[in-house]
């Protein structure tokens, strides 16, 4: 109940604060440990990775999932589904540079579930597509030689599931 | 800069382009199907050296005993180069054969047993080893003759 009620300051690049529940921080891997190790402080935690928007997402996505169980490393081996609920999709609906900010943030706050999401979002973008068609999406140039293309080609023929 | 200091001029290189994580490095984590993984290391460079490095190939390789690169020769093999030169072995299949041989039905049965192989390979030593295998490649050999009659 006292560690409910107990919160958090953090300060994004740009050095704007949020106040958040310990509970809420504490979803973050990283915040986690630090506040562990800390202890009682009410200092500000600089985040200089991650962007006022970027942090402020994270955190909405925090207090969604307050709740939710702690999901240990092993078990996402098994848990590889693509079922994204509603809740999760919606949040997602982002263009693709703050999808990207937020994969680097999740990252970087060690936050598994919110990695998982927004990579599996990315990956399902990636999925059944021809090389063509996901350099498109994501607007990359090809930079392999026609030769190396070829070679990959060929070798990838080896492996290919018909 | 810090940081710098302690690397050597060839891994101080290679620091300065970790420190900017491409976030693709972290999605392709999550693409788990042969065939995808085959298509997005054809998109660019970067996105082959990091799929021929992908847990896919990783595990592949340890459920077969492959092996996995050695950490010096990182630079010149990766989980995926080392399944390739595998299982064309196992496929006896060698290099030449495949750039010069045209008949990708030969090579296509031979991935078939492969696959096969690799599939019961655990129950396989369970039984008869031998035996469950020629007869398997019997059968498929038999199934290679008759399509090439046709």
């Amino acid at each position: 109940m006292a560690t409910e009620l107990k919160k958090v300051k953090l300060t994004s690049s740009e050095g704007t604060e949020f106040i958040i529940d310990r509970k809420v921080a504490e979803k973050s891997v990283l915040l986690k440990n630090m506040l562990e190790d800390v202890g009682e402080s009410d200092m500000a935690i600089p985040l200089p990775n991650v962007t006022g928007p970027i942090l402020n997402k994270v955190i909405d996505y925090c207090t969604h999932h307050r709740d939710d169980p702690f999901v240990s490393q092993e078990d996402d081996s098994k848990k590889v589904s693509d079922d994204i609920d509603d809740w999760d999709a919606e949040f997602c609906k982002v263009d693709q540079g703050t999808l990207f900010e937020l994969i680097l943030s999740a990252n970087y706050l060690d936050i598994k579930p919110l990695l998982d999401l927004t990579c599996k979002t990315v990956a399902n973008m990636i999925k059944g597509k021809t090389p063509d068609e996901i350099r498109k999406t994501f607007n990359i140039t090809n930079d392999f030689t026609p030769e190396e293309e070829e070679h990959v080609r060929k070798e990838n023929e080896w492996c290919e599931e018909r | 800069m810090k940081r710098s200091i302690s690397y050597s001029k060839k891994s101080n290189k290679k620091s300065k382009k970790e420190e900017k994580i491409n976030p693709f490095s972290l999605v392709l984590n999550y693409i788990n199907k042969r065939n995808d993984i085959l298509n997005a290391s054809l998109v660019c460079k970067e996105w082959k050296n990091i799929l021929d490095n992908h847990k896919f190939w990783k595990e592949k390789n340890e459920k077969f005993g492959f092996g996995s690169p050695e950490p010096k020769a990182k630079k010149y093999k990766t989980h995926y180069s080392i399944f390739l030169k595998n299982s064309k072995k196992l496929c006896g299949c060698n290099k030449e054969l495949l750039t010069y041989n045209t008949l990708i039905r030969d090579i296509y049965f031979k991935i078939c047993i492969l696959k096969e192989f690799s599939d019961n390979r655990e129950d396989f030593y369970k039984t008869n080893p031998y035996n469950t295998f020629i007869t398997f490649v019997q059968k498929e050999i038999n199934k290679v003759i008759e399509i090439i009659k046709n």
